[in-house]
């Protein structure tokens, strides 16, 4: 689905002391996949991202999204329609002023037929369970309603992949699991490729993969099961160890069969149970 | 110094069509040198109650008093009252605007009308207050990376030396050690200058770390008022206005412990106890 080839990126390439935000990035992403980019600020996670839908292109390397290589300027709308993308900030993605005609927006400008516009616009409300807010103006949403929104604009595309930088980085806890279990629907029943960006370790968890970006180069890359007991190398990376890691290692080091692994508080109550 | 709201009420758009409660009779007491967290869903308020504290906002009804000075009263001197009581609005850094990180942090003092020798005495402090590096100083404020410049900006409000800090949101959107860092900073300012620290926030985490007393906000009203732990502690009733709390203490309600323990290391303590008690022998015993 996503194949991403030794890929080095500068912002000034004419600026010889810049160092380069990309340093030789090697990643695959599967058809259905769920993976989740963590790292410091400044690690390239954004940068990575937006290499994924053309709107940057390699310094040096190549991306291919389905074989179509973002180098080539007459693939890019078939780019574009395949791999979709949601922002941090919710009010910077709405153009409309009404739900329904935002979510329109994209399937016009890829002069879709009207009855098969109203089609889109009337799965995808409902996937993000909006059905119900489609004649609302968009700035009476809240922040996680607006967030599902701007996948629900994405989704009337039909894209078969979705990049989320960040979305929940301005979310209350409501709008945050709003979000997450949108995204999760997505993937699991839709079947649609996920690429999740985000610096809340819990919400990394969920993924089926995880990627951890450092410097511009990907530092580990695999479960997040067996990613996030590396809890002195999460910690060199600058980033949180999840609650219930970081417990379920101290209680190990006080002698208590604790299995590996255990990163969601049900987890870390069925594991305590089964100890009994 | 002291924060007293009286019965206080606002509202958007008053008599208009439009018209939106934002708060509703709400009536609390900061006192000088407490560290206060505030929670609430989106749109419950807090953003009008923080901007209400320091003048920006005039009640609708009721009477907010700082140091038993009604703001509302005429010849209540606001300027002065902002120095005193700082407000770091959310992403702060998008009000950056001068040219080097040091000028940037001037301009309040400046304002305030200290002469340009004394405004960078106080910028400096400020700036090493927030753990900015002197090397940074010269620098454009735009080329820093986010937690910077998030530094920066706070240690703008800091300049005018107030005795009051209110973040709103302060680590929306940074990096964990960024976060840290920040937070870190804060506990300093509260805990070496007696600084009141009043932090509002999503992140129950943060709010552990910071707040010794916790307010709730939900649809403009006052829902819960006492120590950090007493709050967090009401696992179901937080869990009613839609906000969590932190994953150690959801582990407690979850194993029907007491549900006071806000950090990993306390969790670690009770559960160990907790198994001990029961007669789960470690591998060690």
């Amino acid at each position: 689905m996503i194949e991403v080839r030794d890929v080095w990126f500068k912002y000034d390439p004419d600026n010889p002391e810049e160092v380069e935000a990309l340093r030789g990035i090697d990643l695959r992403i599967e058809k259905g996949d769920f993976v989740a980019i963590i790292g410091p600020n400044g690690s390239g996670k954004s940068t990575l991202a937006k290499h994924l839908n053309a709107l940057l292109l390699p310094t040096r390397g190549d991306v291919l999204i389905a074989g179509m290589n973002t180098k080539s300027p007459d693939l890019l709308w078939d780019i574009r329609k395949t791999v979709g993308m949601v922002f941090q900030n919710p009010d910077n993605q709405i153009v409309a002023t009404v739900v329904e005609e935002d979510v329109a927006f994209g399937p016009e400008n890829l002069c879709i037929p009207s009855p098969e516009i109203r089609r889109r616009v009337e799965a995808s409300l409902e996937c993000v369970g909006l059905q119900e807010y489609r004649k609302v103006a968009p700035h009476n949403l809240s922040g996680g309603q607006k967030q599902r929104l701007a996948i629900a604009g994405i989704l009337a595309m039909q894209p078969e992949c979705i990049v989320l930088d960040e979305p929940t980085a301005m979310l209350d806890p409501t709008g945050r699991s709003e979000v997450v279990s949108t995204v999760r629907r997505l993937n699991r029943e839709e079947k649609i490729t996920v690429v999740y960006i985000t610096h809340f370790m819990d919400e990394a968890v969920l993924a089926d993969r995880v990627v951890v970006m450092n410097d511009g180069v990907i530092v580990a890359d695999g479960e997040p099961r067996s990613l996030f007991e590396r809890v002195d190398d999460i910690r060199e990376w600058g980033l949180d160890v999840p609650p219930m890691a970081e417990l379920g290692a101290m209680l190990r080091e006080d002698g208590f069969a604790i299995p590996a692994g255990v990163l969601t508080v049900d987890e870390m109550v069925e594991s305590l149970c089964r100890l009994n | 110094m002291s924060i007293e709201l009286k019965d206080v009420s606002f509202y958007y758009f008053p008599g208009t069509p439009m018209e939106v409660k934002a708060l509703d009779g709400v009536s609390l007491s900061i006192e000088d040198g407490e560290s206060v967290g505030i929670m609430g869903p989106t749109g419950s308020g807090k953003s009008t109650l923080v901007q209400l504290m320091n003048g920006l906002l005039k009640p609708s009804a009721g009477e907010v008093l700082v140091d038993g000075i009604n703001l509302s009263s005429k010849g209540t001197n606001l300027k002065s009252l902002r120095q005193r009581v700082g407000l770091v609005f959310q992403y702060p850094e998008h009000q950056l605007f001068e040219e080097t990180v040091l000028a940037d942090v001037c301009f309040g003092p400046r304002n305030m009308g200290f002469p340009p020798d004394k405004a960078e005495i106080m910028a400096r402090e400020a700036l090493r207050a927030v753990g900015v590096d002197e090397k940074l100083f010269h620098r454009s404020p735009f080329e820093l990376s986010g937690g910077q410049m998030r530094r920066v900006a706070i240690a703008g409000v800091l300049a005018m030396s107030p005795n009051t800090l209110i973040l709103d949101e302060p680590t929306a959107g940074l990096d964990p050690r960024g976060r840290n860092g920040i937070l870190g900073r804060i506990v300093r300012l509260h805990e070496e200058r007696k600084i009141t620290v009043i932090l509002v926030s999503h992140n129950m985490e943060d709010i552990a770390r910071v707040a010794k007393r916790v307010i709730v906000l939900s649809k403009g009203k006052v829902v819960m008022d006492g120590s950090t732990r007493s709050v967090f502690s009401e696992v179901e009733a937080l869990h009613e206005v839609g906000l969590g709390v932190p994953q150690v203490t959801e582990l407690m309600y979850r194993l029907g412990l007491p549900c006071d323990v806000i950090t990993v290391e306390e969790a670690r303590t009770a559960i160990r106890d907790w198994l001990r008690r029961k007669g789960t022998c470690s591998r060690e015993s």
